[in-house]
């Protein structure tokens, strides 16, 4: 080999290595960063604890499960997803037909490919796991109703199986391209496509398939809609699609398609006699009308999306194994455009959107108060009053007088049973210093069914001049609270003592004085206050009206039984002026109002004149400067050298854990203080940065890893045993083994969180709770981001399936209960997303806007019980604006109300925002967010990569902000305290770092890169040195050469003949060689 | 067309290598001004390097048509084609890691159309950047043009 050739191989061996030594090099940052996942990708780990194996085995695993094994434990889930169905699913019309038979369940013809291929969950999101091979396999319908002894028509069967194929969709779940086989949501702004088979399809797949009906004549036919996260249905016509032309009004609405299939089982009940039940697998709000209206249909039935086990539960509700006992948790109508929270709702772009900000669109919800029932019933109170302009075309569906009959088809509350119960209202006895409402309620079976029943209690305040003088709304009826019985045989009864917080009576009046000496207070008005049960909102408007003396003329036949009066001589300003903690109250959220920004813009919905505060649609806006400069542009906290706090305490030396502070009774706490106080600065500025997917170990109080995981329908991001302990020798009750059976058991598996809302169970939401918690210990995963706690603002939003309701209440005291469920066994029942994300569209960066009553009659007050009464220790934020600010950095939002007014003392995380402006994080740790959903490396430079403003040096010099982060790590910490992410550790424990075997790989190749580039770079060096050399006597030697053969060449071939051409021709040799 | 003749292998490499670092470089300014990766800081590695790696392979490219190549240039030259590709691998290394957490936001909750041709622009940008780190690793192995010795 030619030296030239040796010296271009050596620099290319070395620039090879050097470039993977920037590899390595960089890697190794970039896999810091990403530890967690990595780890839990590899099953490795990157710290060590190390405890006394001495020590007492009591304290150190604290929180007990109810159940010995995993067999047990996934039973439990399953036992639990068939009774919340059975519980939760809702009996909408009934001529008898249900329950079946048993001669009848032999004789099932299942039609429509959604009962062969139904929604189990959410898209994306709340999606169902499907387990096999476990205890407690999935079962889908045709499974669940086989082994539960129903007989199916073979020949149905056999024909949509073999149709399959035309029900696929490919769906994203989490960054999982996955094909399904059922019906899906809309994608933002895409339309919704049938994908029910025609009827002449269905002929020409099997021309019998219609003859099998005759012997098979129970024809159960379903409905279906999908839902899932960042999914949303657009309303009307828009959101059909097109190509289809299957006079379809509304994505949720029939296509001509579904209204064939039900008409055939109509015609085909007629031939041969039969029934005809309609299963409606939708929690998206359907518009089902015409199905009720229906002669031939004999029951419908609204099963949600009834997760890995409930169809076991519906077909015990179909067989009369179980009596129905769900009530809607939403407003059914003839036309979910007519809502007036329906105007406002699409993609209203700002004129000046700004992207670099995530300026994108605004939603004015003019609607006030006015979402669901508290509209549909309050207007139909005051039509029967004439009181309003109630009558007023506006709203109304065909464009006649508005008429409630024509616009709601099932009230919210509504639900039937297979018997039927009478209740009545003994007594109710307001106690304003106790700040409680007592009702009795006698419950009787009257019925031939054994079943349960709930008991709705209502309330409707006076609505007053005050009111109408100071823009104060007030539903007619709000649901204040509610009870469900046991099992009641028929004849029995039961009396249930409903206790209902008085506080939730109480309106908020954004005029009002208070005790702050500012504006802004909750009010009782002076008059008679009116209590209600009823079999659903309805129901209860109208027993209302009849305690009132009203409406007899028009028909309205209440029953007083149902009532109970209690009067206010005068307008109360002080009971509810301060909260629970002793907080004063006050307006938190006038920057929410878009009228405070662009004044006189927005009229918001008022019953005082229906017609004229109609809302119209608030689009083409342009931000102003002041609205830019407030918040939009996410400029809201500058960090600055102040000593506006005392100075705060970091580093400081000490030998306390966090284990140490286990079961902490207070954040307050002086060992948690002293705990705090030993953490760095810097430790907590990387910890509220990167917090994502889990909150890392932390050496220097020995706190252990926390691991979140995501879904209101349980712990679907990982199997049982992804975290789970597989050390049998460790002295973990809890441990598993390596080869457990359920190991790869997937928690996903239970109802959406609208069906645990619609069995208006709080015991049941309480074991929900419980078996979360169970779940927790064994995968050790303490986290859940698991409570959807926003409301369903109109039937539009295909995320509605993850939270509980429409109604503020049955979700707060739903929520409350689970979390009061779960807290025994340590688990961290998160709530989500604090507040108003109530629709996917444009949801990071959305600038929602209300008016302050809305927002803590609606929302907020969603929230509320699960603070102040379930002392909840986890929450999410919200994607979206209020008003001009990012929740995150909404200072009213996040620390007067959340923080002050109710107490909360938790960990708050934002959403999962990537966006690092949008993110603001110095804002949000200021406003009591205690981490991001960020992940990266454990270190300060990787922390001011991202947000250089995020550094030690500035946030040191903050007074306020470092007296924040303080606050914040404490609340955190607190909540890690009392978890069962302490499980395993005690006061002898301590954490170490340890390498893994990839860290060492990337050593490895970092030190065989350096060496072989170093290696390299002597031999380019020696053998370059070589070739100089070589060069310079082979240059000496052809210029002799030359010389002597001089006089036998002319003098200009002489001059040419160089050195360096002999060298080059020999290049060009070795390159031939090569 | 005598100069062409003249060219080495090495001297195709290169000029492929400024064209995929042109190509990474131009991708990365696109993507760092999409609504979804915009609030990224520029990262100096990829931008200074990245022009600096261009800069040089230019140097390497004009330099190799010298004879006189076994002197100082001459090391100046190698030296560069070792920098060329550390600057190119690194800046490429490091688009990457900045954005993964945003991928994994656009490949899940983010996933629209925007998102998606969003992250495209990055995708393409890395790609371009790692492959002209590849050809300049390649490119050293070889000459740059026949005149070279």
């Amino acid at each position: 080999m030619k030296r030239g050739t040796k010296v271009r191989a050596f620099r290319g061996v070395t620039t090879a290595c050097a470039a993977v030594l920037a590899l390595s090099v960089t890697a190794t940052s970039a896999v810091a960063g990403f530890r967690t996942d990595i780890n839990r990708f590899l099953g490795t780990h990157s710290t060590e604890w190390t405890s006394d194996p001495n020590a007492d085995p009591s304290k150190t695993y604290t929180y007990k499960s109810d159940y010995t094994n995993t067999k047990d434990l996934v039973l439990a889930a399953r036992d639990l997803g068939e009774r919340v169905s059975e519980e939760g699913s809702v009996l909408l019309k009934n001529n008898g037909a249900l329950p079946l038979t048993p001669a009848e369940t032999g004789k099932i013809s299942l039609l429509g490919f959604s009962s062969y291929n139904p929604v189990q969950g959410g898209d994306m999101g709340s999606s169902v796991s499907i387990n096999k091979g476990t205890d407690a396999d999935t079962v889908d319908m045709v499974q669940a109703f086989k082994e539960k002894g129903f007989t199916i028509n073979p020949t149905l069967e056999k024909m949509y199986d073999s149709m399959k194929d035309q029900f696929t969709t490919e769906i994203n779940n989490w960054g999982n391209i996955s094909t399904v086989t059922r019906i899906t949501a809309p994608m933002i702004g895409a339309p919704f496509t049938s994908k029910e088979p025609s009827q002449e399809a269905l002929d020409k797949q099997d021309p019998q398939w219609k003859a099998s009906l005759a012997d098979n004549n129970v024809m159960i036919v379903t409905i279906a809609r999908s839902s899932g996260e960042n999914r949303n249905y657009t309303p009307g016509t828009a959101g059909v699609d097109p190509q289809q032309k299957l006079n379809q009004s509304d994505p949720l609405g029939l296509s001509d398609d579904e209204r064939n299939l039900i008409n055939a089982a109509v015609t085909a009940k007629q031939e041969n006699g039969g029934k005809v039940i309609v299963l409606v697998n939708a929690a998206n709000a359907m518009q089902l009308q015409e199905v009720q209206d229906n002669a031939g249909v004999d029951a419908i039935m609204q099963i949600g999306l009834p997760g890995a086990y409930g169809f076991y539960g519906i077909a015990d509700l179909l067989s009369g194994a179980a009596t129905p006992s769900g009530h809607l948790s939403d407003t059914w109508v003839s036309n979910n455009q007519s809502t007036p929270a329906a105007v406002n709702y699409g993609d209203y772009q700002w004129k000046n959107a700004d992207p670099r900000h995530n300026i994108n669109s605004e939603l004015v919800q003019a609607e006030g108060i006015y979402t669901g029932y508290k509209y549909y019933e309050t207007r139909y109170m005051d039509v029967i009053n004439g009181a309003g302009n109630a009558s007023s075309t506006k709203g109304s569906t065909d464009g006649s007088g508005w008429d409630y009959y024509k616009e709601v088809t099932y009230p919210f509350g509504y639900g039937m049973s297979y018997t039927t119960f009478s209740q009545t209202l003994d007594d109710v006895s307001v106690n304003l210093n106790e700040k409680t409402v007592t009702a009795h309620v006698t419950v009787t079976n009257t019925g031939a069914y054994a079943g349960k029943d709930v008991a709705q209690l209502y309330v409707s305040t006076p609505y007053t001049d005050y009111d109408k003088r100071n823009n104060v709304e007030k539903a007619g009826v709000q649901l204040l609270d509610y009870a469900k019985t046991k099992e009641l045989q028929p004849g029995e009864s039961q009396t249930l003592t409903i206790t209902a917080d008085a506080q939730y009576m109480a309106s908020w009046d954004s005029s009002a004085k208070n005790a702050a000496g500012t504006k802004g207070n909750y009010i009782l008005d002076a008059g008679q206050y009116t209590f209600a049960l009823g079999n659903g909102a309805h129901a209860a408007a109208n027993n209302v009206l009849t305690a009132r003396g009203e409406g007899a003329s028009d028909g309205v036949r209440g029953n007083t039984s149902e009532t109970a009066q209690w009067s206010l001589d005068a307008l109360d300003t002080t009971t509810f002026a301060s909260t629970k903690n002793g907080t004063k109250v006050e307006n938190q959220l006038a920057d929410a109002d878009l009228n405070k920004w662009m004044p006189g813009t927005v009229t918001y919905l008022s019953r005082s004149d229906w017609d004229k505060t109609w809302p119209k649609v608030y689009e083409g806006l342009t931000a102003t400067d002041d609205m830019l400069k407030a918040g939009l542009t996410n400029d809201t906290y500058q960090i600055s050298a102040n000593s506006e706090e005392k100075a705060t305490t970091w580093g400081a030396s000490g030998d306390l854990t966090l284990a140490d502070l286990k079961g902490v009774k207070s954040p307050d706490d002086k060992k948690m203080t002293e705990l705090m106080n030993q953490m760095k600065l810097s430790e907590a500025m990387i910890r509220t940065a990167f917090g994502g997917t889990s909150t890392k170990p932390l050496v220097s109080i020995s706190s252990p890893e926390v691991i979140q995981n995501d879904g209101p329908n349980g712990f679907a991001s990982y199997p049982l045993g992804q975290y789970a302990n597989k050390d049998k020798s460790s002295g973990d009750p809890y441990a598993i083994d390596a080869n457990d059976k359920n190991a790869n058991y997937s928690m996903g598996i239970l109802a959406n969180e609208s069906i645990l809302g619609q069995t208006f169970s709080k015991e049941l939401a309480q074991e929900w709770g419980k078996l979360l918690g169970n779940y927790s210990i064994w995968a050790n995963t303490t986290i859940l981001w698991g409570l959807g706690t926003n409301l369903h603002r109109n039937a539009y939003n295909a995320r509605n399936h993850e939270y509980f309701s429409e109604d503020p209440m049955l979700t707060a005291l739903q929520a409350t209960a689970a979390v009061q469920g779960g807290q025994e066994y340590g688990i961290i029942l998160a709530a989500k997303h604090y507040a108003f994300n109530d629709t996917e569209i444009n949801r990071i960066g959305i600038a929602v806007f209300m008016n302050e009553q809305k927002a803590r009659e609606g929302e907020l007050r969603a929230h509320q019980s699960e603070v102040e009464d379930g002392h909840i220790l986890g929450m999410m934020t919200g994607y979206n604006r209020i008003g001009v600010t990012a929740a995150n950095a909404n200072t009213g939002l996040m620390l007067n109300i959340l923080r002050k007014e109710w107490g909360f003392q938790g960990l708050l995380s934002e959403d999962f925002i990537m966006d690092n402006e949008y993110k603001n994080l110095r804002a949000a740790a200021f406003n009591g967010i205690t981490m991001t959903t960020s992940t990266g490396e454990d270190s300060m430079q990787a922390v001011e990569k991202q947000w250089p403003y995020w550094n030690e040096r500035d946030v040191s010099q903050d007074s306020r902000l470092s007296a924040a982060l303080k606050r914040n790590m404490t609340w955190q910490y607190y909540a890690f305290a009392n978890s069962n992410a302490m499980d395993g550790l005690n006061d002898t424990s301590r954490l170490h770092n340890v390498r893994t075997w990839y860290d060492n790989v990337l050593t490895a190749m970092t030190v065989a890169a350096s060496v072989l580039t170093l290696a390299g770079a002597v031999m380019y060096i020696l053998n370059r040195r070589k070739y100089a050399i070589e060069g310079r006597s082979l240059d000496e030697s052809v210029a002799a050469g030359s010389a002597s053969n001089s006089e036998n060449m002319n003098a200009d071939e002489a001059q040419s003949q160089t050195a360096s051409e002999v060298a080059s021709e020999n290049a060009v040799e070795t390159e031939k060689e090569n | 067309m005598k100069f062409v003749k003249n060219q080495s292998f090495g001297f195709y490499l290169g000029i492929l290598t400024i064209i995929a670092a042109i190509v990474g470089m131009y991708f990365y300014f696109v993507n760092s001004a999409t609504a979804t990766f915009g609030n990224i800081p520029l990262n100096a590695v990829t931008v200074y390097g990245g022009v600096l790696a261009i800069v040089l392979e230019l140097f390497v490219l004009i330099a190799g048509q010298f004879k006189a190549n076994n002197g100082w240039l001459g090391v100046l030259t190698d030296i560069s084609c070792v920098a060329i590709a550390v600057l190119l691998v690194w800046g490429a290394t490091v688009f990457f890691a900045d954005r993964i957490n945003l991928f994994a936001g656009v490949m899940t909750f983010n996933r629209n159309a925007q998102t998606l041709a969003d992250m495209s622009s990055a995708l393409i940008g890395i790609a371009a950047l790692f492959g002209s780190g590849a050809l300049a690793i390649v490119a050293s192995f070889f000459r740059v043009s026949k005149t070279t010795r």
